[in-house]
């Protein structure tokens, strides 16, 4: 069978089984082995489990249940409540004020996590019927709430990023320095864009009512108080990951622990949230480990059968200028990203494209942000938008998966405008962690 | 029977999950004696990584007893409910496929490192490789009798009528 056929067989075939509703783990794995026993034949089936075996081996994975149980404590905890109230001393009286505090809170719970799901169930079930209640535009609510939930995985820790530094093997590190600033932007984006948008139609945002607007200041100080001590695990966390003292996945242990001892301050620490924590990570890493295992089985297959260099010698074809063959990959991974998991996309496509885009000269670093930038496209983007998915389970029931995904796309507008300035300025990602030498 | 894998599961899922507490405990302590000591281990970075593979290999079965491995439903939420039953059935198949094929090769590679005590080959040399290469075949074995388990329920509910 020529590397063509295989190359549609494969990929084809993925698309039908997935829209027939099988898991996407199995999708793949079925894929893999396939293709492998009809190529390689029962001996070649080897390779399959051989891959599955040491893709367990990275110590830099151990990190990600590390990152998802710290979240994971954090959101059975007070501290995601409080943060959103505390956030009420930037709202103010600015227009969209509530949706901006929602959008603020959301950026900093983002520094916390490094997932998204548990930041979008919280927003929903704490900033969602305030918003609602003040007569709020359902739109711009629902919208604000799913887009600023998603920055869990954008604004770093993220561990879109760990499994992307594991498959192309740079540095996690510098990925995370890299993604802070066009993270941080795309989150004063949203806010701008509420601000512009109820400045204009002030329909959209009622202001809260007065009695709401005049607490103390002295009042205003103290919801910050139980917000010191989660605010100081976050910043020794990443300033571990920056300053080199620790690696990641230490860092992320001792964030765990960090997390408990401030739970623990807070009076709210119990051994059913510690295992509950546990359990949820325990769930989260089986669906996000066995849908790698999956991918990282068909990629195996599809690279022996010659596949990469097709696809290089594809590109190459084209004749495309570098940065169109870029703006190609972009539009792969957008289209993949309406019907399949981050972590699929992330090991079946990156493996191929990263060489294409280093031998080109570009900075793989710099494709990461872009990757995670486009992932947050992933989120929103129907008919598989895990970010709706997760607020459609908490949202009042008159709101559904349709109103949720009509609520989107100008936030995936500002998320293109977004990919597009770090596509052209590269140095908007890449100053900072040339800072860090 | 069915009570008893439940129970069985559930149990198994509780001492998985362990397995990252205990992750977070030894990190702590390792960084708490290379900065506090000057005294580094080196078994907590090899054992962290053993621990963690072992949770994630069990994860799998685990996620998959409440059939909630991530898949699109879209399009199956909007057929009707024979043409569901059907190409539901169909994914069980295919799922059997997979995970029997994926049985066999994880198997035999167990048995391989079984034959040669396979070790890790670092300073410490355990046998966490043997451990990890059985667990990953015993786990794909137990998935696989969880689909087969999965699709007997289905049938039994299509032909006594009930949804």
């Amino acid at each position: 069978m020529s590397v063509e056929w295989i190359t549609v067989l494969m990929f084809g075939g993925m698309l039908v089984l997935l829209f027939l509703g099988l898991p996407l783990a199995f999708v793949t794995g079925l894929i893999g082995t396939v293709f492998c026993l009809f190529l390689f034949g029962v001996d070649g089936l080897q390779l399959v489990a051989t891959r599955i075996y040491s893709f367990m081996g990275e110590y830099a994975l151990v990190s990600v249940p590390m990152f998802v149980m710290m979240a994971s404590i954090m959101e059975r905890c007070g501290v995601a409540k409080d943060l959103f109230d505390a956030m009420r001393v930037w709202a103010g009286r600015l227009p969209g004020g509530l949706a901006i505090q929602t959008m603020v809170a959301a950026t900093i719970m983002g520094a916390m996590t490094g997932i998204i799901g548990g930041e979008i169930v919280l927003l929903g079930l704490i900033a969602l019927p305030q918003m609602l209640r003040l007569g709020y535009d359902k739109r711009l609510a629902i919208g604000t709430i799913c887009a600023g939930g998603s920055l869990g995985t954008m604004i770093p820790p993220s561990i879109v990023l760990i499994i992307y530094g594991l498959t192309v093997n740079v540095s996690i590190g510098d990925l995370f320095t890299a993604n802070l600033v066009p993270g941080l932007i795309l989150s004063v984006v949203y806010m701008l864009y509420i601000l512009v948008r109820c400045q204009i139609d002030p329909k959209l945002a009622p202001p809260p009512p007065d009695d709401d607007q005049d607490r103390s200041f002295v009042h205003k100080l103290g919801l910050m108080r139980g917000l010191v001590l989660p605010m100081l695990v976050i910043a020794s966390v990443l300033g571990t990951i920056y300053a080199g003292i620790a690696s990641v996945t230490e860092a992320a242990a001792m964030g765990v622990v960090g997390t408990m001892i401030a739970s623990a301050v807070r009076r709210e620490l119990t051994w059913a949230i510690v295992r509950d924590s546990a359990a949820v990570t325990l769930r989260t890493c089986g669906m996000l480990l066995w849908v790698s295992f999956g991918a990282t089985a068909m990629i195996g297959v599809y690279n022996l059968a010659g596949g990469p260099s097709f696809i290089r010698e594809l590109f190459a074809g084209f004749a495309l200028s570098p940065i169109a063959t870029v703006l190609v990959m972009m539009a792969i991974l957008g289209i993949l990203g309406c019907i399949m998991d981050w972590v699929g996309i992330c090991l079946l496509t990156m493996p191929i494209f990263v060489p294409i885009v280093t031998s080109l000269g570009y900075d793989s670093v710099w494709f990461g942000v872009l990757f995670c930038l486009n992932m947050q496209i992933s989120y929103l983007s129907p008919p598989f938008g895990p970010a709706a998915f997760y607020l459609k389970g908490v949202a009042p029931p008159e709101i559904s998966l349709n109103d949720i995904y009509a609520s989107a796309w100008p936030f995936i507008i500002l998320q293109g405008i977004v990919l597009a300035l770090v596509l052209l300025v590269p140095d908007v990602a890449l100053w900072l962690p040339r800072l860090n030498g | 029977m069915r009570a008893l894998i439940v129970r069985l599961t559930r149990a198994i899922a509780a001492a998985a999950s362990f397995l990252f507490i205990v992750i977070v405990a030894i990190s702590a302590l390792e960084v708490g004696l290379r900065y506090g000591f000057d005294s580094p281990t080196i078994w907590v970075h090899e054992l962290s990584i053993a621990l963690a593979a072992a949770a994630f290999t069990l994860g799998g079965p685990i996620v998959h007893a409440g059939r909630e491995h991530i898949a699109i439903t879209y399009l199956l939420e909007r057929l009707g409910t024979r043409s569901r039953r059907g190409i539901s059935a169909l994914n069980a198949l295919l799922t059997l496929v997979f995970l029997g094929l994926l049985t066999w090769a994880s198997g035999a590679q167990a048995l391989r490192a079984l034959d040669d005590m396979e070790t890790s080959g670092t300073a410490l040399n355990w046998p966490t490789p043997v451990a990890l290469k059985c667990l990953l075949a015993l786990c794909c074995g137990w998935m696989l009798l969880q689909t087969l388990a999965h699709l007997a329920h289905d049938l039994r509910n299509t032909t006594s009528g009930s949804e």
